[in-house]
């Protein structure tokens, strides 16, 4: 499996594995978009999600800003999808498709990608292309960019559909709360 | 005239940065949260901020305190940033691990990790992404709570000039793990596939068997093995 995620990555839709098996393959597969920092990951249960970027604490990497925080932003967008009401869903969506016209633009590469952009700043221009600004406004160092209309990547469906569809798998939306679950 | 007020969803967050870059990459995130937040009608969000991971064991003892699990599992969701440090380790020498821990005690059976390559320049080979590129978008799911990993905890016998780790596959394991695979690809392309080492592990060739029972449950979702 290993070889063939090397040779035709562009061949696969869901994989389903054991434990140890699916650690090795998601680095593995990471390694393919960029790295751990751009790899978002959700932990789910019937009742609980947890959303985290796949990187880990990377002791060596932490303390001058040069880690790369999108696949924080992103695992943001899979618990919006994961929440399961529609606003939350149209949230998702909203960030993933600022994330992709953010990173649209090579100025704002991170640094394990190699490029300059600070973590600290890798946030700012994904809030602009919320905020429908310009990515360059905040970077008055570079000339305007013309609106950079979002990249539908390959296909129609995104990532985020499919944690949203996972969300869907309970009979109602994740929010409100259920009562059972207090009372645990 | 009065208009009723909209209905508002309140959504209870808990924030764990943990330690290492977690804190700087959840910041981040939290910017954009916030800002996404300002775009959405109906849903609020409040947040509760706990001390997890490996920092936190070196403080207290303990990188996962009873108490912070039971007030994050009080939460609708929980965005985490990192909790690991290699250089935290127990007496026995095995790192402390709260992040395979927080997966474990709430039973967080699987894990989805999307892959999408998102610019041309972040691939490390030639042909994929960008306008005339292939694609690379996939998802693995991974199961979270056996597997190689289902015994890491238990206590071993000192003295011995070898050590196990069991490979642990149990029908109910692998049935969810599989079902919700199958129900990710329905909203995909449609296509489930199923890495194994069945050929040489009989715990392999039950997740192989149940993954084959659980196919038949999706007839449109056509699957591969590999």
């Amino acid at each position: 499996m290993a070889l063939f995620l090397v040779h035709c990555p562009h061949a696969f839709d869901a994989m389903v594995t054991e434990n140890m098996f699916g650690d090795i393959l998601s680095d593995l597969a990471a390694g393919l978009i960029g790295g751990m920092g751009m790899a978002p990951s959700a932990d789910l249960g019937d009742d609980y999600g947890l959303f985290q970027p796949s990187c880990g604490a990377a002791p060596t990497v932490a303390g001058p800003g040069i880690a790369n925080p999108i696949a924080t932003i992103l695992s943001v967008a899979m618990m919006l999808a994961w929440l399961d009401h529609p606003e939350t869903i149209r949230g998702a969506r909203l960030i993933e498709r600022a994330v992709g016209t953010m990173l649209a633009d090579p100025a704002h590469r991170a640094v394990d990608l190699g490029g300059k952009t600070s973590a600290t700043r890798m946030g700012d221009p994904v809030c602009a292309a919320l905020s429908g600004k310009s990515c360059a406004s905040l970077f008055p160092c570079f000339p305007p960019l013309p609106h950079v209309p979002p990249p539908m990547l390959h296909g129609a469906i995104s990532s985020m559909d499919a944690i949203s569809a996972v969300g869907k798998s309970s009979a109602a939306s994740r929010v409100p709360k259920p009562t059972s679950k207090t009372a645990r | 005239m009065v208009f009723p007020l909209p209905s508002m969803t309140t959504c209870r967050i808990a924030v764990l940065a943990g330690g290492g870059i977690g804190p700087e990459v959840v910041n981040e995130s939290f910017k954009v949260r916030q800002t996404v937040e300002t775009k959405l009608h109906e849903v609020r969000f409040t947040f509760e901020r706990c001390s997890v991971g490996a920092g936190e064991g070196l403080k207290n003892g303990d990188p996962l305190p009873a108490s912070a699990l039971e007030r994050v599992q009080a939460c609708d969701a929980i965005p985490l940033g990192a909790m690991g440090l290699p250089s935290v380790r127990w007496p026995s020498g095995v790192e402390m691990t709260p992040q395979i821990d927080v997966r474990e005690k709430p039973d967080l059976y699987y894990g989805v990790r999307p892959i999408k390559l998102h610019r041309e320049t972040h691939s490390p080979f030639k042909g994929y992404g960008g306008a005339g590129g292939k694609p690379v978008d996939f998802v693995v799911i991974r199961e979270n709570c056996e597997g190689l990993f289902s015994e890491w905890l238990t206590s071993r016998p000192a003295g011995r000039d070898h050590e196990t780790d069991t490979m642990k596959i149990t029908r109910r394991g692998a049935e969810r793990v599989c079902r919700e695979a199958f129900k990710l690809s329905c909203s995909r392309r449609q296509c489930c596939t199923r890495v194994d080492k069945a050929n040489v592990l009989p715990s392999m060739a039950v997740l192989r068997k149940i993954f084959d029972e659980v196919a038949a449950e999706f007839p449109d979702v056509q699957t591969d093995r590999v």
